[in-house]
């Protein structure tokens, strides 16, 4: 195990693992699981009424798969639970996986351009998204959902001028 | 024919393009047909099976009149204006666009001079601009010497801050013979690209076409299916050993009229490469705007101590972008291929074979390992309940292989980091690398499962704007230690990334 020139003093150097992550919005999470819930309702239900109305009989025992369901939400819930966000003075952090976790840094110098993202629901709760995209990478975004719109604005505005300074 | 007729200095005329352009957009819109032609072959089986020649040859005709007329309205509409440190386009037949190319914003130039334009002394000139793909400007049948003139132009205009101006004389850094280009054919897989569309084509064409299966079995030698097992083994080997040999064959031609005549020169801002045995092409590649350079060898090359060496910029996400933004010298041996990564990359004298490579965590072998004894487990249960005794000594023979397969490939998996540098090196049989300048990341991952954070591993992800570069399983302290030295390296002083 042997780093060739790696000579900076390495206990300096800010450190990536002691970023303190900040939790999306409650409203946030609470309707993303609302959505789910009603989303496996709604399966359930046709579900059930496409094997009662036109399977045969011996179709029915498989119903039982649709206790499975609940999972989705209880997942959603715990992804949005899990996904946080940090803003440093030289990048911006984003955590996110339940069972694959995730941390991915941005730096401010990369950074492309930035989008505020609002979709219905968002808008009527006051919510908004930042996706944020780093030069090169493609199609590969790096998306902060479930901010509060104020704090969506300020973070886009410090992340603009944080370009500006660089030119 | 027209004379091309341009002002360098006179900025308010529009220039057109020599009549022969017409020539080289009618060829060019064939050779696109004709490259997706594994879609279009069930068109032209049926084409083929109608009765006579009259109503296809009608069809042709009238598809190569309208390409022909639309090459022509093209080329009549075409006006383009040189400027001191711009281009002007104005192109489209009912919908008149156009683009203003800025030289500083040009990514490539390339001038290509296919066979029918040489006795002409015709070129055409292909600018790319690094904004978008659609912003590529191609201006077709220009004189040779004309063409030469504009790339310079845009090349110094590129380097009008620079305080040497004048040009310098392009140095040939590499050139490569039908020998190193045999190898080359040998040791990529072009053959597959070949034999896949070929499979295509054969699997759309109809019945009677098709290999008829008795005919085959007629055709083999009288007794050969009564033969023992063992003669039919042998067959059947001979014959995946012919098959070999034939792919082998084509990837070989591909390798000879692709990159024929390959010269790779340094020029004043980067890289001009000119290379194919009957259009020659010329590929630039600004320096800067290199992102990774990767060395490949696999198992061929390694036979030959070569290897395949490529420049990567920015690959915009794109389909195809595989060879849109490299630049690949063929068959390189050890020397050449340290010689080329270090005067692409700016890089002090790096020796790929000496750097001193980390292993990553042994958590990646025995991961794998597991992963292999769990489906060994289940072949042996069902091999014990189905089939002969003697099966199992194969099957313990190939576990005990891959097993060993992958011992090899986590012991050659290792990274070094060389101050600005990191460089991955991978492989089982050959050896590849991936050397990338860490200040070049755009963005940091750093990804592990529960399972991996109880044992304390963690996968490090450096993108860059060429390619991800995975650091597999490294302990976490390390891994935490990278994550830190690249975003300080970019953040500390930032430094352009193209």
């Amino acid at each position: 195990m042997s780093f060739t020139n790696l000579q900076v003093d390495l206990a300096d150097l800010p450190m990536a693992q002691a970023i303190v992550f900040e939790p999306l919005e409650r409203r946030h999470i609470l309707t993303q699981t609302a959505l789910m819930g009603g989303f496996v309702l709604i399966l359930a239900a046709v579900a059930t009424v496409v094997t009662f109305m036109l399977l045969p009989e011996s179709w029915r025992p498989a119903l039982l798969a649709l206790l499975l369901l609940p999972a989705l939400p209880l997942l959603t819930y715990l992804s949005c639970n899990r996904r946080g966000y940090a803003l440093r003075e030289q990048d911006i952090a984003l955590r996110k996986g339940i069972f694959w976790q995730r941390q991915v840094i941005q730096p401010l110098v990369r950074i492309q351009h930035i989008e505020l993202a609002r979709g219905p629901i968002d808008k009527r709760l006051e919510l908004a998204g930042l996706r944020i995209f780093s030069a090169g990478t493609g199609t590969e975004t790096m998306t902060i959902p479930g901010l509060n719109l104020a704090t969506a604005q300020s973070i886009r505005s410090r992340l603009l001028n944080a370009q500006d300074l660089q030119g | 024919m027209a004379e091309v007729q341009v002002q360098l200095d006179e900025s308010a005329q529009w220039s057109r393009l020599s009549t022969w352009a017409v020539v080289y957009h009618s060829a060019s819109s064939i050779r696109q047909i004709l490259t997706n032609a594994v879609t279009l072959a069930p068109i032209v089986v049926g084409i083929t099976q109608a009765d006579g020649w009259l109503v296809p040859g009608i069809a042709v005709g009238l598809g190569i009149a309208a390409i022909v007329v639309h090459a022509g309205l093209s080329v009549r509409r075409f006006r383009y204006q040189l400027l001191d440190s711009r281009l002007k386009v104005r192109q489209g037949i009912f919908e008149v666009a156009q683009i203003d190319l800025d030289f500083s914003r040009v990514q490539n130039v390339s001038i290509i001079n296919p066979f029918y334009f040489r006795p002409l002394g015709l070129v055409s000139l292909t600018i790319e601009s690094a904004g978008s793909s659609d912003e590529e400007v191609v201006l077709a049948a220009l004189r040779d010497d004309h063409a030469e003139r504009i790339r310079q132009t845009i090349a110094q205009s590129r380097k009008a801050a620079a305080a040497n101006t004048e040009e310098q004389d392009a140095m040939v850094l590499i050139t490569r013979q039908p020998r190193d280009l045999v190898i080359h054919g040998l040791s990529s897989n072009q053959a597959w690209l070949v034999l896949a569309g070929f499979m295509g084509v054969y699997s759309q064409m109809p019945e009677a076409w098709q290999l008829d299966r008795e005919a085959i079995v007629a055709a083999l030698p009288p007794g050969v299916l009564a033969s023992s097992a063992v003669q039919m083994v042998l067959f059947a080997g001979i014959l995946l050993l012919l098959g070999l040999v034939l792919m082998l064959a084509l990837s070989v031609l591909a390798s000879l009229l692709i990159y024929g005549n390959f010269e790779l020169r340094r020029v004043r801002d980067g890289f001009a490469a000119r290379q194919g045995a009957i259009s020659s092409r010329e590929l630039n590649m600004r320096q800067r705007r290199i992102q990774t350079v990767v060395v490949r060898q696999n198992w061929i090359a390694k036979l030959f101590k070569r290897f395949n060496l490529s420049f990567e910029q920015i690959s915009h996400g794109q389909p195809g972008a595989e060879t849109a933004g490299r630049l690949l010298v063929p068959a390189v041996t050890w020397g050449q291929s340290d010689e080329l990564t270090n005067t692409a990359l700016a890089h002090q004298a790096m020796v790929l074979g000496a750097e001193s490579f980390s292993n990553v965590s042994t958590y990646f072998l025995r991961k794998r390992l597991l992963w292999l004894g769990v489906v060994f487990g289940i072949a042996f249960i069902v091999t014990l309940d189905n089939l002969p005794a003697w099966v199992l000594a194969p099957l313990t023979a190939i576990t005990l292989l891959i097993a060993l397969a992958q011992y090899r490939q986590w012991r050659l998996l290792g990274f070094a980091i060389n101050g600005d540098y990191l460089t991955l090196r991978s492989g089982l049989v050959g050896r590849n690398y991936v050397v990338a300048p860490l200040y070049k990341v755009q963005r940091v991952t750093l990804a592990q499962t529960s399972l991996m954070r109880r044992r304390n591993i963690a996968h490090v992800r450096l993108e860059f704007a060429s390619r991800t570069v995975t650091l597999p399983c490294l302990p976490e302290v390390r891994a935490n230690e990278v994550v830190n030295y690249v975003l300080n390296l970019i953040e500390e002083q930032p430094r352009p990334w193209m």
